[in-house]
């Protein structure tokens, strides 16, 4: 009898960690359609079939050259981008056991922000430097500042207010560098949404071949790191009590998110509560908290939001566009405002 | 099992001595544990409550939500005594004493103190009148004993909230009873436990009012400064005629500061009276689920009791 | 443990009462010196700031060219003019500020609170820069008082949306509200951010507004700004002592004779309007009610009767001396030296990037003291 309940159990288990696959997939394939689709030009259904399975037609045509140049690259860098964030997510929130931890409130994102804004508009202080690793130092030494200043880096409260004033000095801080460059190198308001909010506008296939050997290592490294997830979050004890060491598993799953945060910070700067929100959408579908279901789930969860920001940023108010990092904001903040009132005040109870 | 009869015996007639033994039965939970309680304690004499109360709880409701946490509650705290409210955890005592201090709106019933439904007080007048020390107060960082014991002139202040005269005088009087002169200008944060507890019970001292709420004044200090502060407020009710309304988690230490007893469980009152008259096996075992003993302290003669293992678990 | 007072000893223990009430009146005076130390550092840092900048002047040929310019050069006259209003400014922000920061930090039992992360800050710059933005096309004088105004009540609509959320949960819990208020500044950030789109020419100066500049101060801003103090006055010396008791928990400011819901609104409109008059005349200036009322703490105590005017006169000094290094300190002189290519137009840097430049640091070091 209680196999057949564990059975059954299971088989809801797993029966949800399919609709915590297949409904953002749904969502990102329809948001990718149509996001090839609409534009300026519109163009129709079979046009961006016959771009997508010939990549060297006889004849280029404008809309062939904007779906594989600009429409292409652009959803797969929001996918991407988007799947990582949300394994950053589940990597810091169930390693650090604070469900609010994000590489934005950390203060990581736009520490990396302000050092991608610096050394982007003035190249020659460090030229030839590739700009992911430029993130990954910048987002090394702002985390460890406030890991390290911070101490009890658990009392979710505390997390959230440093990482608004964290936000607030790093964005001030950036603002400066925009303010005294040059126009011509900073290309105006452009530059402060890509530097301060985030934006996938400028997608281009570099970017994409950029942020790949990054992820290739990083994706695969955090997908596997579902196990030591599970144990930490029984707390540091327990963990050790299992074999695990949790001083250096933690900074192990550390190293893991900021390989995978650098590029995305690289490629479209500090884009907000992806991060934060996407585990949580997760841990909704999912009835265990098994952080390898987490995992995979967040993941597809973040591509899906990033890509749905992107897209409501790009077709709302078409033809202007307004950046994704200030409607993941508009979108996700309110909501997020929501499980943070739960949050409290099941801590309350 | 023998000698726990004749403890049995030895209780109930420690009992009869006596007089002013009151165990109200009206709210009891039904089910077998309450009808066997009932049966075998019955013979205690419903004596009419205190006649000078100086504060009287009738049929109070209280919820928090939608949790129902009293029900029907009456309670009379005699004037110039030391009532102490227990209970086992989530019993309702610390809401019921909210509902008493008006820190919570009961959802029914009324509380009156001097003849006054409180409802009807003003916070500041109620402020001039009863004084709360809530549980685990938190000071403000780098704050000295008088500037916290000044707070409690809060209600009592003149005009643009000037300190006058009698407010110094008020403050002075309430260090000196808790015997802090000496730390008056020490910052809160750097006195020990039970120091920082005799403070915020000078800050409630500086308040001059005639009845004292405590919420578990003890929780968070060691045996040695859990007495201190009881100690402390047994002799303020005795030297300054002070009525003091207090929960208390240890039933022990109740028993040995307390006047009155009474004995909340599920938000009901279950039993109420002198210590000698509440502290039962039998009303150990319902309410808070174990085999006990109790004795007699050699030194103060108070009900000691002596738990030996819980009941809950059996059934 | 003994107690000293008993009834029959009554005459000796009123001497005993006077003897420590004399004490006391020392003790006072002993704990204001700090406050006398800190308004001696805001003189000293405000008449620096009349002196210092393109001509040095010295303070008699100032007193001359504000009492008796016929004595005095033009140039004497000019500088000394601009200096006053724009010293004057930054003392009155910085103090508005500081003092808003103390309310806030006692309103919600949180030290790391200030006007700037509680949504507060963000209200009113939102409101001003869609105002600017989207609003009808006015004089200059319309501007002048609509613009305070608005984002007045941008700080107040802000305000009352966190309020509101915070309350859809039962009581108004300072946890929650502090919380929401830090989503709802976030949330705000990103309105700012979409009208910015639409600013067109005016982008670059209204970004440099955002992090808060003294550059275009006017006597006319300072009168408008002082007015606005002034009205705020009565409501400010109604929240400080309900600030003060609300520090020490719900339950111990109700049992102490102070409603609670009542208080807490007062203390924060008071704050708002405080934020409110600063940001319309300098833009969203951060970390002075953070920090001020923060340093003054370890010198006054919480006591919010000696920390507000201690953090008022320590956040005009704060922004006098940010003010002062902004407005002497020019990025070119630097970025030429270091031979980086700079913005020609950027001749200085708004004051908010100095007092961030402070204040992050400062925050850090705070974070690493609260471990404890």
């Amino acid at each position: 009898m209680t196999t057949a309940v564990l059975a059954a159990n299971s088989q809801r288990v797993r029966g949800r960690m399919f609709l915590g696959v297949m409904i953002p997939l749904l969502v990102i394939l329809a948001l990718g359609l149509l996001n090839f689709v609409r534009g300026e030009p519109n163009v129709n259904l079979a046009e961006v079939w016959r771009a997508i399975v010939d990549p060297q037609p006889v004849e280029v045509n404008h809309a062939h050259f904007l779906i594989r140049e600009l429409r292409i690259p652009r959803v797969l860098l929001g996918l991407l981008c988007g799947a990582a964030l949300g394994l950053v997510g589940v990597l810091l929130q169930d390693s650090l056991r604070n469900p609010l931890a994000d590489p934005g409130l950390l203060g990581i994102a736009q520490g990396a922000s302000l050092a991608m804004a610096l050394f982007s508009i003035y190249p020659e202080i460090m030229p030839g430097l590739p700009r992911p690793l430029i993130c990954l130092v910048a987002g090394i030494v702002a985390g460890l500042a406030v890991i390290s200043f911070s101490g009890t880096i658990r009392d979710p409260i505390r997390v959230i207010l440093s990482g608004a004033i964290l936000s607030g000095f790093f964005g001030v801080l950036t603002t400066a560098i925009l303010l005294l460059a040059p126009y011509e190198r900073t290309g105006g308001l452009g530059a402060y949404y890509r530097f301060v909010a985030g934006s996938v506008s400028a997608a281009e296939w570099q970017y994409l071949h950029m942020i790949a050997p990054w992820l290739i290592v990083g994706i695969p490294a955090a997908l596997l790191s579902g196990r030591a997830l599970n144990l930490l979050q029984l707390g540091d004890e327990l963990a050790t009590g299992a074999g695990l060491n949790p001083f250096r598993t933690r900074v192990a799953l550390i190293a893991i998110s900021l390989i995978l945060v650098s590029p995305v910070i690289a490629a479209i700067g500090p884009v907000a509560f992806i991060a934060l929100f996407a585990p949580h959408i997760a841990r909704g579908f999912l009835i265990s908290s098994d952080s390898r279901q987490t995992l995979i789930v967040s993941a597809f969860c973040g591509a899906a939001l990033l890509l749905a920001a992107d897209t409501v940023g790009r077709l709302l108010f078409f033809p202007a566009e307004i950046p994704a990092g200030i409607w993941t904001v508009a979108m996700v903040g309110p909501a997020a405002i929501l499980v943070v009132g739960r949050m409290v005040r099941r801590r309350e109870a | 099992m023998t000698r726990q009869d004749q403890l049995l015996q030895e209780d109930q007639l420690h009992q009869d001595d006596q007089d002013d033994t009151s165990i109200l039965n009206r709210t009891l939970p039904s089910g077998p544990q309450a009808t066997q309680f009932q049966a075998t304690d019955c013979q205690a004499t419903t004596s009419p409550p205190p006649d000078i109360s100086a504060l009287r709880a009738q049929a109070i409701d209280a919820a928090y939500g939608k949790l129902t946490i009293l029900n029907g509650v009456d309670l009379h705290v005699g004037r110039g005594a030391v009532t102490a409210l227990v209970g086992p955890n989530g019993s309702g005592k610390s809401t019921l004493l909210k509902v008493c201090t008006k820190l919570l709106a009961p959802r029914q019933g009324a509380v009156v103190l001097d003849g006054e439904d409180i409802s009807r007080l003003s916070t500041r007048e109620m402020a001039k009148r009863l004084a709360i020390l809530p549980q685990g107060p938190v000071a403000p960082a780098n704050l000295t004993v008088r500037d916290l014991v000044e707070q409690g002139r809060y209600a009592q202040v003149g005009p643009f909230r000037m300190i006058r005269r009698q407010d110094h005088a008020a403050i002075s009087r309430a260090i000196e009873l808790v015997g802090l002169q000496a730390l008056s200008d020490r910052d809160v944060d750097t006195l020990s436990g039970g120091e920082r507890q005799r403070a915020w019970l000078a800050l409630a001292l500086a308040q001059e009012t005639p009845i004292l709420a405590l919420d578990e004044p003890t929780t968070f200090l060691d045996i040695g400064h859990q007495l201190e502060v009881l100690e402390l407020v047994r002799e303020l009710n005795q030297s300054q005629g002070l009525t003091v309304l207090l929960v208390l988690h240890d039933l022990n230490h109740a028993a040995s500061f307390a006047d009155h007893m009474v004995v909340l469980n599920q938000g009901a009152i279950i039993a109420s009276g002198s210590p000698w008259s509440i502290m039962h096996p039998p009303l150990l075992r319902q309410v808070f689920g174990v085999t006990a003993s109790v004795i007699s302290d050699p030194v103060t003669q108070k009900p000691l009791i002596i738990a030996h293992s819980s009941t809950t678990r059996g059934e | 443990m003994s107690i000293t007072t008993m009834p029959e000893r009554m005459p000796e223990t009123l001497t005993a009462i006077e003897m420590i009430s004399k004490s006391e009146r020392w003790r006072r005076w002993w704990l204001a010196m700090p406050l006398l130390l800190v308004l001696c550092l805001a003189l000293v840092w405000f008449s620096t700031a009349i002196g210092v900048g393109s001509v040095t002047l010295t303070p008699p040929q100032v007193w001359r060219a504000l009492v008796a310019p016929e004595n005095a050069t033009r140039h004497e006259i000019v500088a000394s003019n601009a200096r006053l209003a724009r010293a004057l400014m930054a003392l009155g922000v910085g103090m508005a500020l500081g003092t808003a920061g103390a309310l806030l930090q006692a309103l919600y039992r949180n030290p790391l609170a200030d006007p700037g992360i509680t949504g507060v800050t963000q209200g009113a710059v939102t409101a001003a820069v869609a105002w600017i933005v989207f609003g009808p096309v006015l004089t200059p004088t319309q501007v002048s008082w609509m613009l305070p105004a608005v984002s007045a009540l941008g700080a107040l609509l802000s305000a009352t949306l966190t309020w509101s959320i915070a309350r859809l949960g039962g009581r108004v819990e300072p946890v929650r509200l502090i919380l929401i208020g830090v989503l709802v500044g976030g949330v705000l950030g990103a309105v700012t951010s979409v009208a910015l789109l639409y600013a067109g020419e005016d982008t670059q100066a209204l970004i440099t507004w955002l992090s808060g500049s003294l550059a275009s101060v006017t006597w006319q801003k300072l009168r408008l700004f002082g007015a606005g103090v002034l009205i705020t006055l009565p409501l400010l010396l109604m929240a400080i002592p309900r600030a003060n008791i609300l520090q020490f928990g719900d339950d111990m400011a109700s049992g102490l004779g102070q409603s609670v819901t009542p208080a807490r609104a007062i203390v924060l409109v008071a704050a708002c309007l405080l934020t409110a008059a600063a940001v319309c005349t300098v833009g969203g200036i951060g970390f002075v009610g953070l920090v001020a009322p923060h340093l003054l703490r370890w010198f006054v105590g919480s006591d919010l009767r000696r920390l507000v005017p201690g953090a008022a006169l320590g956040g005009g000094a704060l922004v006098l001396v940010a003010d002062l290094v902004a407005r002497n300190l020019r990025p070119a002189d630097i970025g030429e030296w270091l031979n980086i290519p700079l913005n020609t137009n950027a001749i200085t840097l708004p004051v908010g990037v100095y007092l961030a430049l402070l204040g992050g640091p400062f925050f850090l070091f705070l974070l690493r003291r609260m471990r404890s």
